[in-house]
Order: C-alpha cells, then sequence, then structure tokens
C-alpha cells in the first residue's frame, strides 16, 4: 500500500468515525473543573471599564553603599506619594494600568567634612528634597479570583518623573553665647541647576487588598553636571532604590450607582 | 503539499456527501406531510403557545381527517421555534390509523394567526378545525394550571421579595389586583432606609410578575404570570443593583431579619452575591448573607435564591446564599428541562450539591405595562416561589422544612439530581393529585460492562418510539436538544468514592445506544443513570 493511499485509507477512518456519532450529548460536564482550588484568575466583571483607585506611599531609601563625597543619614531620608490610579482587565490573569500624582523625595545627607553640596561650611543636619509629578504605567498579575487590587495581584512598572521643584534645606546648629541666643539657624536653597528634571523609575509591587509593597530603582543619575557645583563635574549619585509601602482606596459605592445607571 | 490537497478535497467531498444526505432525509419525511397548513383559529403572536391537537382535514379529500399532536410548541413575536409533529391519520372508509410525524423547521413561521399558512411541500391543502390553546410554558412546566384551575393561589401565605428595586409596580396593570386588595403589607429600602421601593431598578417589578403578574386578554380572559397572585407580599430594596458590583451585605441580612419580623412564610431573593464580593472557596455556605439566610430558614420561613447566571463566565457556580444548605436555590431550565446555558452550577465549594430545583429560565414579565421576554435564574426563583405559596395553601401546617422537602421530592428527576438541574421542575400532581402518581416504570435501560473500564447504558427502545429517520430529518435542531422534552432526556453521572459527582451528562439517546462511559477515572465509585422515571446505580467495589 502506498504513502498516499494508506494516508487516505486512514482519514476516512477517522471521518467515518466522525459522522456516524451515536447519541447527543448536550451537556458535560466535570465538577473538577468548576471547583478549581488552585485557580489563579481575576474577575472579569471589570473587563473593559477602567477602575479608579486612589493610593498614598510612603516610604524610604533603601540603605545603599555609595561611593563619592556625599554621605548618606538614612534616617533623613523619607519618600511620599500620592497617585491616581486606573487600572483595566486585559486577561483573567492580567491588567493594565497608568497614573498620575504627586511625590516628595527626601535624602538625608550626612554631615561631612567635605560638603559637596554647598560650601564648605559643616551642618548639623543637610536634607536634598524634590518635589515631582510622576506617570506610570504598569502591567499586573493577579494571583486570586478577585479584580484589580482586590486579591492578590503583582505590579511591573514604570514611572516617569518630572521634578518640578528642588530644595536644599541646611540646619546649622549655632553657639548661642557667640549668636546672642539663636542656636539654629535654616538656610534654603531652591531650584538647584544641578538637580536633574527628569527622573525614570522601575516600579515593582506586591499587594492584597488595600496594601502592597514596593520598591523603585531610578534608573537615570540625580544630578546633573553644573558649573555652580563640584568644580563643573558630575556629583556622586544618591542611592537609587527607594521602597515603599502603599494604601489603595477606592469608592465601591460609586462603582455600584455606575454599574446600576448603565442597565 | 499534495497530502494538504488531498486533506482538503477528501473533507469537502464528505461534507457535500454529508449535506445531501441530509437533503435526502427531509425530503423523505416531507414527502408524506400535506401541502399547505391554514390556521383558522388561534392567536399566537407574543406569547408561548402550546398546541393540542388539532383536527386538520383535507380539502381535497373530506374523508381523510387527520389530527396532530403536538408535543410541544412554542411561539414568539420575534423568533422561531420549530417542533415535531407527531400526526395520526385516520381514513373514515377504512377507519385505519397511520401515524407519522415532522418537524416544523422552516415551515412555521414566528407571526402566527388566523388565516396564516403554513407551507409544506408534497401535498394536497389542509384546513385546520380546531382552536388553539394558549398557556404560558413558564407555568406549564410546573403544572402550574393545575394550581390555576384547583384554585390555588397562594392566598394566606405572606411573600418577601428581596430585590434592587421595584420601579413602575404601582403603574401596571399587572398588579393592580394586589395593590387594590392592600395585599402589599409592607415595604423597605434598605439602601435608602426609607419605605419607598418603587424606584431605581425595574427587575423587582418583573420578578413581582412572575410571583403575581395577572395579564388581562380582551379585558375578560386573565392570563396568569405567576402562581401566587393572591399572597400577601412584602416589598423589600435590599441592594443598589442586582447586577454588577453587590456592595453591601449587611443590606441583605437587614433584608432578610426584617423580613421574618414582619412575619413572612416565603422570602425570595433574586440576588446573587457571587464573583465581586467573594472567592470561589468561599461559597460553602458560610458567608456573612448565607448564615443569616440559613437562620431565616430556622425561624420557619422557607428561603429561595436564585442561583446565578454566571456559567458562560469563568466564575460558573451559584452565589450567595444560595450556597447555604437550606436555601432551596433555582437554576433555569430550557423549554426541554435541560439546564440553560447561562444558570449557575453547583456544587458548593464543600462539595454539597446544588442547585436544588430549576424551572424555565426565558420568561414573559410585565413591566410598565408591557409584556416582554426575559431571561434569567432571577425569574426562575420566584417563579417557584408562587409554586410554593400554592403548597403552603393547600398545607397550611406544613413546616418550612416539610414545604421545602416535599418540593425536592415533587421534581422530575427526583431522586436522581445533578450540579446542573437539581431534582427538576417541581410537579403540582405530586401535591394536587398523589393518587394519580404513575406506579414506579420497569427498567427503561440497562448497564453492561464493556470492559473493566468501559460501562454501556442499553436503552430499551419502546414500541411507540419515532421512527429514527424522521430523526435524522431534525437536522440542526436535534443536536441542539430541540425536539426532546425532559422524558426523552438520559441523565448519567460518575460519582466518587465519597459519593460526589465528578462527571455528568445529559444527552439524547440514539437507537438503544445510551453511551459509554469510562469509569477508570472514578476507582470505587459509581455510575448512576436516569431515563424516563427510571434510576439505575452501579457501584465499582
Amino acid at each position: 500500500m502506498s504513502g498516499s493511499v494508506k494516508y487516505l485509507f486512514l482519514l476516512f477512518l477517522s471521518s467515518s468515525a466522525l459522522f456516524s456519532s451515536s447519541q447527543k450529548v448536550l451537556l458535560h460536564r466535570k465538577s473538577s473543573s468548576v471547583l478549581q482550588r488552585n485557580e489563579t484568575a481575576q474577575s472579569m466583571s471589570n473587563a473593559g471599564r477602567w477602575f479608579y483607585t486612589r493610593t498614598s506611599l510612603l516610604g524610604s531609601v533603601v540603605p545603599t553603599p555609595i561611593s563619592g563625597d556625599i554621605g548618606m543619614s538614612y534616617a533623613g531620608c523619607f519618600f511620599f506619594g500620592n497617585d491616581h490610579r486606573f487600572t483595566r482587565s486585559i486577561s483573567r490573569h492580567l491588567s493594565w494600568g497608568w497614573g498620575l500624582g504627586f511625590q516628595l523625595l527626601t535624602y538625608g545627607i550626612r554631615q561631612q567634612k567635605n560638603n559637596a553640596l554647598s560650601n564648605q561650611v559643616l551642618y548639623n543636619r543637610q536634607s536634598l528634597n524634590t518635589y515631582a509629578l510622576p506617570v506610570d504605567i504598569f502591567i499586573r498579575q493577579h494571583f486570586t479570583q478577585k479584580s484589580n487590587t482586590l486579591g492578590w495581584y503583582l505590579d511591573l512598572g514604570w514611572k516617569g518623573c518630572w521634578n518640578f521643584y528642588q530644595l536644599l534645606v541646611s540646619q546649622e546648629e549655632l553657639d548661642p553665647k557667640v549668636n546672642q541666643g539663636v542656636g539654629r539657624r535654616y538656610i534654603y536653597n531652591s531650584r538647584l541647576d544641578y538637580v536633574s528634571r527628569w527622573a525614570q523609575f522601575g516600579v515593582f509591587r506586591m499587594g492584597r487588598g488595600h496594601v502592597a509593597v514596593g520598591v523603585m530603582h531610578r534608573f537615570t543619575h540625580f544630578f546633573r553636571t553644573s558649573n555652580s557645583i563640584y568644580a563643573g563635574k558630575l556629583l556622586p549619585d544618591l542611592p537609587r532604590w527607594i521602597g515603599t509601602i502603599e494604601f489603595t482606596f477606592w469608592n465601591r459605592n460609586k462603582s455600584a450607582k455606575k454599574d446600576e445607571d448603565e442597565l | 503539499m499534495p497530502r494538504v490537497v488531498i486533506t482538503i478535497l477528501f473533507v469537502l467531498g464528505m461534507s457535500l456527501l454529508h449535506a445531501q444526505n441530509r437533503d435526502c432525509w427531509m425530503f423523505l419525511a416531507s414527502s408524506v406531510l400535506p401541502q399547505e397548513v391554514q390556521v383558522v383559529d388561534g392567536k399566537m403572536e407574543g406569547y408561548s403557545v402550546w398546541f393540542h391537537a388539532l383536527a386538520i382535514s383535507d380539502i381535497q379529500n373530506p374523508a381523510v381527517y387527520e389530527t396532530f399532536q403536538i408535543d410541544s410548541m412554542q411561539c414568539y413575536s420575534t423568533d422561531v421555534f420549530p417542533c415535531q409533529l407527531s400526526r395520526d391519520t385516520t381514513d373514515t372508509t377504512t377507519g385505519m390509523v397511520t401515524e407519522s410525524s415532522f418537524d416544523t423547521t422552516g415551515i412555521i413561521s414566528d407571526a402566527v394567526d388566523a388565516d396564516s399558512v403554513w407551507n409544506i411541500p408534497n401535498s394536497g391543502d389542509w384546513e385546520i378545525s380546531s382552536s388553539v390553546e394558549v398557556k404560558y410554558e413558564q407555568l406549564e412546566m410546573m403544572q402550574g394550571y393545575d394550581w390555576i384551575n384547583e384554585g390555588f393561589s397562594g392566598e394566606g401565605v405572606t411573600i418577601a421579595v428581596l430585590d434592587a428595586g421595584f420601579e413602575g409596580f404601582l403603574n401596571d396593570s399587572a398588579f393592580q389586583h394586589i395593590i387594590e386588595t392592600g395585599s402589599i403589607l409592607n415595604t423597605y429600602d434598605f439602601v435608602k432606609k426609607d419605605n419607598d421601593v418603587f424606584h431605581s431598578s425595574s427587575h423587582g417589578t418583573q420578578v413581582m410578575s412572575c410571583l403575581a403578574g395577572m395579564q388581562k386578554e380582551d379585558s375578560t380572559e386573565v392570563q396568569y404570570l405567576g402562581l401566587a397572585p393572591c399572597a400577601r407580599y412584602l416589598l423589600v430594596r435590599a441592594e443598589q443593583s442586582y447586577s454588577g458590583r453587590l456592595v453591601k451585605e449587611i443590606n441583605f441580612i437587614n433584608a432578610l431579619e426584617w423580613a421574618v419580623q414582619q412575619g413572612a412564610d416565603i422570602i425570595t431573593s433574586s440576588l446573587i452575591f457571587g464573583e465581586q464580593l467573594y472567592t470561589r472557596q468561599q461559597m460553602n455556605g458560610q458567608s456573612l448573607i448565607s448564615q443569616a439566610a440559613e437562620k431565616a430558614y430556622q425561624q420557619n420561613v422557607l428561603v429561595l435564591n436564585s442561583a446565578g447566571n454566571s456559567d458562560q463566565n469563568h466564575w460558573e457556580i451559584l452565589g450567595a446564599p444560595g450556597d447555604a444548605e437550606h436555601v432551596l436555590t433555582i437554576g433555569a431550565c430550557e423549554w426541554n428541562g435541560l439546564k440553560s446555558s447561562f444558570s449557575s452550577v453547583g456544587p458548593t465549594s464543600d462539595w454539597r450539591a446544588k442547585p436544588d430545583l430549576i424551572a424555565r429560565g426565558l420568561v414573559f414579565v410585565t413591566s410598565n405595562n408591557h409584556l416582554s421576554t426575559e431571561s434569567g435564574t432571577s425569574f426562575s426563583c420566584p417563579l417557584v416561589a408562587g409554586f410554593a405559596a400554592c403548597v403552603m395553601q393547600l398545607h397550611p401546617d406544613w413546616s418550612a422544612e416539610k414545604v421545602r422537602s416535599e418540593l425536592l421530592q415533587s421534581a422530575t428527576l427526583y431522586p436522581y439530581r445533578d450540579y446542573a438541574h437539581g431534582y427538576g421542575i417541581p410537579q403540582a400532581g405530586y401535591f394536587l393529585f398523589p393518587s394519580d402518581l404513575p406506579p414506579a416504570d420497569s427498567a427503561t435501560f440497562h448497564l453492561e460492562m464493556m470492559s473493566d473500564q468501559v460501562v454501556e447504558v442499553v436503552v430499551h427502545i419502546a414500541e411507540e418510539a419515532v421512527p429514527q429517520a424522521l430523526d435524522e430529518a431534525l437536522g440542526e435542531e436535534a443536536d441542539s436538544g430541540e425536539g426532546q422534552d425532559e422524558s426523552d432526556l438520559l441523565y448519567v453521572q460518575l460519582l466518587d468514592s465519597l459519593g460526589r459527582i465528578v462527571e455528568y451528562w445529559a444527552i439524547v439517546p440514539e437507537g438503544k445506544s445510551g453511551g459509554l462511559y469510562d469509569i477508570s477515572g472514578v476507582p470505587g465509585g459509581a455510575l448512576k443513570v436516569y431515563y424516563k422515571k427510571y434510576i439505575q446505580q452501579m457501584d465499582f467495589r
């Protein structure tokens, strides 16, 4: 029997079996398909609809050894953010989202002999603050059946920030005897031309329900060159990792009203 | 490459051959039929109509009379619902009776009214001389017209309806009998905390029409849409929306408590708390609202809840409080008793069997004085609630537990149940005419071990079975279950060693074949089969 004839014969047998089916199955179910205990899927009830949340972020710079002339006082580092986020389901496992917000990042600078950020005067406390408007885009993996921020989820995203205001605050402890009772003096330097106006972060966070923890890694250099400081050279970069804890809120009543209006 | 070409040509050839065979069967089937049937009397448009024994005479040959026994037929205003007609032809000169049947696919149009003509090929002209009877299938499937004919309408029973709003209720003529007789005992809106429930959503109004709606035809004839038009009602708005996000369980729990305090005998709800609030694992009867529903039942109140419409999305299973053990969870079915495609299935996450009962899922409802069709378990549930009210009227001394138990036993499939159909559709005859219940049927099938791992269900062919050639003529409709009522369906389930249903089927047997079933996956389990009131179980221990 040649190859083609043999192939045709097998094809005929399978086709015959197809056309000669006996009883008609109207319903066939396996209970295991209904009760998959380890299923990882999200609700699609919000598919095709933006899910709006407000998120407050608190955090700090992750202690990281840095080289150079700038010493860090990690106790004085602080991060605060407030985001308005919108997520939308893509599939049973994935959502994507974007957000707009505001963030404040403060780097505490340790007192040191060679103060790189201003003059050679020694200070008791110094902080470098950046006020920024971030835009972030993220993809969200869901691990439970609940949609959007409900249930366990993991986000991977990108955040771009415009540092619209920079402020260096220096606190100097004065000798009261010399300064007639004035013991503390603050010096404010703003619109620092040696701080980059733009920053990019990679964002990774994991959460459940209203609470999430995450880390942000800055891809860009914190400083830029300026003739006004550090002899025109680029200052040593500050720590790039920021740890955050996030609290997310959404208006469930409003969601329900929207559903009702659409009926 | 040549193999691909050969395959395409071969499949095309087989398809053509298959199509030609289908046409042949249609020709054989239609060759015994009259050419034209004219409806002389009958009003069908916009209603679910059941024909019963249309008498038809041949205009060209008056000596021959024909009787069409129509197994089941629906006719809606926008859809064509084909059916199978079985015909007894009596030749009055010889007295000889011949029997045949045909499929109405493509023959009977949807807008059937008096003087409508059905064109049927290959014979003479025929005239229908009898009238048709208009009945709503949503009631007929539960033998609801037996309740009505025996004078039961839920009188003396208090039903609490928990829904998302009853907009248009007060102005709908279908409920004027309730309003005029003061049968609305009380109302409360747990969302807005006031007594006005007649706003926000008409879903509750549609639900009410499946309980108490009465449609007047020609100012004299009254058509029942539900079985409890004379019951007393407590209307409760327990949620903002009946779908989407159900936001506050506490409203529902408060509504349950309020209904019990107000003296409800039955609480029916078509609100389902599922995927928006819970995970599947939480559908174990332990959620707050399920526990609250169970508490209400312990206060001697019969609680019914729709199963949900989630079987076509990933959620699939029923929602709370339908997962509570003693809540009667109601699924939806097609006209032939098969589960509606959307109706949520069981079991609960702790493997308790649900739903409990099913009722018609495509129903006529009234809303804003308009009769329309709606689908969903939201409407199956009040249909059964109305049925339960009739039971309570018949047996006012029965407890909620007793009523629940008897409702389950009255169902078409009882004692068989699966996770899609429960025990089937409750039947009024069980309560009204218990002495008329048919005796236990003889075996309609038997099971044969084909090998260690395969069991065959062999159906016993009855003498009055429809000729196989005509079954073939049903074509696509037969494939989808049309033309088969629930007594024709064969139900099969595989149970594991713990008695849990791991796999189940509903099939239409063809000839003697009820299917081959692989039992290798259920060591120590069993195979249970139901067919035409006969149940057999084969244990593999």
